[in-house]
């Protein structure tokens, strides 16, 4: 298990790197002049060519983006092109708020999501298998930026229950409960719909297997069959989706923030694009790229511990 | 009930309901297991030999009922039994071995927790003893090194140690009857030899009662003390395996007899029983055979053979068969 793990982490450096490429490609071919934006809209033309030796823009491309990786490998991101601070200083003050928005958002999912699948499998064909599958289907197709608002114009401006946005403290405290109530419903409710479905399907597989028969056939109480024999098995392809999901809550989140006006990192993002602050732009999107890998890799070592068949060669 | 009877299956009648519609899959079964006995039910794929099994462990899928007739095991009658009774007869005093090894383990626990489980339900004994009497069951069944056996998972077994495995699991909670639904199937011929004299050692050593179900005569023939031949859900032929192979009586068994390849005749030619086997959606009237019979007569389009005694311990359902033959 631990050579799987550390193979894993060498494995993860270099898709960083990787990304690192891409992100810095994409945007050093992207339209618009970093060094313009920089040196201000009513720079002259020396000004911003000063600017863009000043910035090291006027370097042939791998020469930059050397730079840019080795700088990258010492924990600096560059400098934000408009508030002349540190990418990283700046992403550090976000990105509590978004880790704290996400993580909520999947606890949620995984609260919701996996029981009432795994009930819907129990209770197969009935009324209640029914209408939580017309839930989750409804969830799946719902969008999040217009549940957000619903949820804020029925929760906040009607009911008066939880504050309409921001977020300043964790959301296991109470106060931090509160305001992540309404954006982390609004953000996990297409995953939770998502782990229903799947959470469903894949049991009733589980409970028409062989071993579940074997389970049975040996006496076994069905409490004890469906708890000891069938969930863990049961849960393996939502470990899966898991770790896909968490991608998409991510790029959820970048949403959601602005909806929820939450200063995370999707709110940066979009501020960044809108400003063309390019610096910052590479920054944010190669920490949000470096969450979905570690994550992802998390999400393995869970699945070598559900499953022993996986950490083994 | 009889001495020495573990298990009597009494006109028994069960359906599959497809689309609404209830099709009757067995049709007035009857036929028992003795003590030390091992009873073969033997058929074509789909005659209702596995659903015979699946009414008498009562796990039928929840398409499938019970309509009619009695289950009687160790004198206690199942079909009369609500889910919590048979939960506590289920395993106890029947256990059921499956066709596939490969699947039939739990993936994700051990062979000791699995073995343990049974230990610990059906011997209330607690686990360290449980450990040490699934060690004890596993070298029963042949298992070399049981106890490291025991911390490693299903997928790091073969098929015929698992299969072993299954049959320790059964054995543990030292039931009457053992139902085994062609174990040997999924195996290679050598590990089936192997498992089939495991069986064979097993029911002498605990005194149980083997209902076997196959569909290989050459299985039958080695293990068998007395034969059950279903044909389409009804009960076509049954008698000791002597008489079944000497002497048999119904031309559908007749029909299987010769279909099997003689390997020792210097030109075989392969004789299959004509047509194929009936859907079970399929109203045939009178006798269920006679669309694939060479040797009808009219009465068997038009009614049901009874099933009458030949000899004793001999039974046949066939127009064609008279007492007097």
């Amino acid at each position: 298990m631990a050579k799987y793990i550390l193979k894993r982490l060498a494995l993860m450096v270099l898709l960083v790197i990787g990304m690192s490429f891409l992100v810095f490609a994409s945007l050093y071919f992207a339209q618009g002049d970093p060094a313009e934006i920089a040196a201000g809209p009513s720079a002259s033309v020396e000004e911003v060519e000063a600017m863009r030796h000043f910035l090291g823009l006027d370097q042939p491309f791998f020469v930059q983006y050397g730079n840019y990786l080795w700088n990258m490998l010492h924990g600096d991101l560059g400098t934000s092109l408009l508030s002349r601070q540190p990418i990283v200083n700046e992403l550090a003050v976000r990105i509590p708020n978004t880790i704290n928005l996400a993580v909520a958002a999947m606890l949620l999912a995984c609260i919701v999501g996996i029981p009432l699948g795994m009930i819907a499998a129990l209770k197969k064909d009935s009324i209640l298998d029914n209408a939580l599958t017309t839930i989750s289907l409804a969830g799946i197709s719902v969008p999040n930026f217009w549940f957000g608002t619903m949820l804020i114009l029925l929760f906040c401006v009607r009911l008066h229950i939880f504050p309409t946005g921001g977020m300043t403290s964790f959301f296991w405290t109470a106060k931090g409960f509160r305001e992540a109530v309404l954006p982390a419903t609004a953000l996990g409710l297409q995953v939770a719909a998502g782990f229903m479905r799947i959470g469903r399907s894949s049991m009733l597989d589980v409970l028409q297997s062989d071993y579940i028969r074997t389970a049975r056939s040996k006496g076994l109480k069905e409490r004890v069959v469906v708890v000891v024999h069938a969930l863990r098995n049961g849960l393996i392809p939502i470990v899966t989706q898991m770790g896909t999901s968490f991608g998409g809550l991510l790029g959820g989140a970048i949403v959601t923030e602005q909806v929820f006006a939450i200063n995370g990192i999707g709110t940066y993002l979009i501020n960044a694009i809108n400003q063309r602050n390019y610096t910052a732009v590479q920054g944010s999107v190669l920490l949000i790229a470096t969450m979905f890998i570690v994550v992802n890799l998390i999400v393995d070592i869970l699945y070598c511990v559900i499953d022993p068949r996986i950490s083994y060669d | 009930m009889e001495e020495g009877k573990v298990l009597e299956i009494k006109n028994l009648h069960a359906s599959f309901s497809i689309q609404k519609k209830d099709y009757e899959v067995l049709h007035d079964i009857s036929f028992d297991v003795k003590r030390n006995e091992t009873v073969c039910v033997v058929g074509e794929s789909g005659c209702g030999k596995s659903v015979t099994t699946l009414c008498v462990m009562q796990l039928l899928p929840n398409n499938g009922k019970i309509n009619s007739g009695s289950i009687i095991l160790d004198g206690e009658d199942l079909t009369k039994m609500d889910k919590k009774e048979i939960v506590k007869v289920r395993g106890k005093k029947m256990g059921m071995i499956f066709q596939e090894p490969m699947t039939a383990l739990n993936p994700l626990l051990t062979i000791g927790f699995q073995l343990r489980e049974s230990l610990m339900l059906h011997r209330g004994v607690d686990k360290k003893k449980a450990n040490e009497m699934a060690v004890e069951y596993l070298q029963k069944v042949g298992i070399a090194n049981p106890e490291s056996r025991l911390k490693q998972y299903p997928f790091q077994l073969s098929g015929g140690l698992r299969q072993r495995v299954l049959i320790a699991m059964v054995l543990s909670a030292q039931p009457s009857l053992l139902i085994a639904d062609e174990p040997t199937t999924a195996l290679d011929v050598t590990i089936q030899k192997q498992v089939l004299t495991l069986l064979n050692d097993l029911k002498k050593d605990m005194n149980a009662g083997i209902m076997f179900i196959t569909h290989d005569l050459g299985v039958v023939a080695e293990i068998a003390d007395r034969i059950v031949v279903l044909y389409a859900g009804r009960k076509v032929e049954e008698g000791t395996t002597e008489q079944i192979f000497r002497n048999p009586k119904h031309p559908y068994t007749i029909g299987l007899m010769n279909a099997v390849p003689n390997v020792d005749a210097d030109e075989y030619e392969f004789a299959p029983i004509q047509g194929t086997f009936p859907n079970i959606t399929e109203d045939i009237k009178g006798c269920r055979f006679n669309p694939r019979c060479t040797k009808c007569i009219g009465k068997c389009f038009e009614e049901a053979p009874e099933t009458i005694e030949v000899e004793p311990g001999h039974l046949v359902a066939c127009h064609l068969i008279t007492k007097e033959d």
